[in-house]
């Protein structure tokens, strides 16, 4: 499935290039959720994590003659949407006002997630929320994202290796954290 | 989310704890909280996107608008979507049909990375959220598909029968004016299964190198091995192969191939068989000379074809 994947957007890529609007089209439909869920993780909301994601696609638009089909696209898209999502979060914090919204947001999500804090999925939630900041976004982008190592190492700026590396270090955390909650 | 055989990690301890790592990966799952986006809150984000990319021309990326130009952008741009979205809502619900003229062939790419490739005269008609919920199409006529594996079933619906597969490639032969009401399944490469509409639960289950016929009369499709599985698709390449088939059968197809039209004028002659091979066929009135050589036959040219008399 993973290869078919990859293989899909290559070839979607090729035809951008030249101008495909139905190649476009079809990968919009292919990673539209996936972006807009990614930069939900930033965002903490829906309207702006579409907005982002629909620039982000705009702009793949006007520079598809850049395309560069040896490189992954999907780790192109996911690096706009990633520096955009923090520009936005950027911008919230210096207009002052929507950022106690964003932090009632945030406040309202755990306690939601508290509320049902029983469940395993929730706990795991919690855990994942507290893990340092680069294992987390690794980690997340590899099991939630799908994107391999090379894409990861390119959205995050650092060499797969310590992509790797955090990967592991965020699972050895979660396991000690879940053999804990095991035991009561 | 799929689960991953070979989990894209691997810690310097060793085996064991990769094993422990991997449990944890596989449990970590239920934290993914997927936002719901519907395949029409997709197509709208869409539609949002194609109409922002005509505003702004070819150099979008160059444009610095105020803050007071965005505004009235973006009113401009919802405006736009509304009218969109009512238009689009109802060109989401009529399907894609399509029709291969006469004397032509077409390949199709479905939505999913599937392909058909339809001999002339067929027609092919499924819905615009081809992929999503199911992978479900109707024949009429003749083609070949090459299907790419996917979770749902692929399921080809032609003149009371379904073909259900995952992935493979095998070739559909089912015209609904064929005087048999016949279709026929041929298996290239993988595994299919086929049954009659009305009773599913007769599945007949084929590998490649096998066939497999219905027709209105039978219960459970039989199932055949060709010796020559490559003449079953040889329309493909432009040939013409007729294993002891029906002259009625037989001038339905050269009408189809050469956009023509063929009356046979021999009365009880059309459930003749004949058998007959072209590697390149060059017309129509050279195939049709051979018939009438080896029946007795004449032909002449019409207004808009031939007839076929004695």
């Amino acid at each position: 499935m993973k290869d078919i994947d990859h293989e899909h957007i290559r070839q979607w890529s090729e035809a951008i290039r030249q101008s495909d609007r139905n190649a476009f089209d079809d990968l919009f439909r292919h990673l539209y959720p996936g972006l807009v869920h990614f930069a939900m993780r930033f965002t903490k909301q829906k309207p702006a994590a579409c907005d982002i994601v629909q620039d982000t696609f705009v702009i793949l638009w006007s520079k598809r003659e850049e395309i560069d089909p040896e490189q992954s696209l999907k780790a192109y898209l996911f690096k706009i949407v990633k520096n955009r999502s923090l520009n936005w979060l950027n911008k919230q914090v210096n207009n002052s006002e929507p950022l106690e919204d964003h932090m009632l947001h945030l406040v309202s999500d755990s306690e939601q997630t508290n509320s049902s804090a029983e469940t395993l999925s929730s706990n795991f939630k919690n855990w994942i929320e507290e893990l340092p900041v680069r294992q987390r976004e690794a980690f997340e982008l590899s099991r939630f994202d799908g994107l391999n190592h090379d894409e990861i190492a390119n959205v995050m700026n650092v060499s797969p290796k310590t992509v790797n590396n955090h990967i592991v270090a965020a699972l050895s955390t979660l396991r000690d954290r879940y053999n804990h909650y095991k035991q009561g | 989310m799929e689960n991953h055989k070979n989990t894209p990690f691997n810690s310097p301890n060793g085996d064991k704890e990769n094993e422990e790592l991997n449990h944890v990966w596989n449990l970590a799952e239920s934290a993914y909280s997927e936002t719901e986006i519907s395949t029409e809150q997709v197509e709208e984000a869409l539609q949002n996107v194609h109409s922002r990319i005509d505003d702004s021309g070819p150099d979008y990326s160059s444009n610095q608008t105020s803050s007071q130009e965005r505004y009235w952008l973006y009113a401009r741009y919802l405006v736009a979507a509304a009218a969109l979205i009512t238009f689009g809502l109802y060109f989401l619900f009529t399907p894609i049909h399509i029709s291969v003229p006469y004397g032509e062939m077409a390949t199709i790419e479905l939505p999913d990375g599937s392909s058909v490739e339809l001999n002339s005269g067929s027609e092919l008609t499924y819905s615009r959220f081809f992929g999503r919920a199911d992978r479900d199409l109707t024949l009429n006529g003749e083609g070949y598909f090459s299907v790419e594996p996917a979770n749902a079933p692929f399921r080809v619906k032609s003149n009371g029968t379904v073909t259900e597969v995952l992935g493979t490639q095998f070739n559909i032969r089912s015209w609904r004016d064929d005087p048999n009401s016949e279709t026929v399944l041929t298996v290239t490469d993988g595994k299919v299964d086929f049954f009659a509409e009305r009773s599913e639960h007769h599945k007949v289950t084929l590998t490649a190198g096998k066939l497999s016929r219905w027709n209105l009369e039978m219960e459970i499709p039989i199932v055949e091995e060709p010796l020559n599985i490559t003449d079953r698709i040889g329309w493909k390449e432009n040939r013409l192969i007729f294993k002891e088939q029906s002259l009625i059968v037989i001038l339905h197809e050269l009408e189809r191939r050469f956009d023509t039209r063929i009356s046979l004028e021999v009365p009880g002659a059309g459930l003749d068989t004949l058998t007959a091979y072209y590697a390149e066929p060059k017309s129509v009135a050279a195939v049709l000379e051979d018939i009438s050589t080896v029946k007795g036959f004449r032909f002449a040219e019409t207004a808009n074809g031939y007839r076929i008399f004695k």
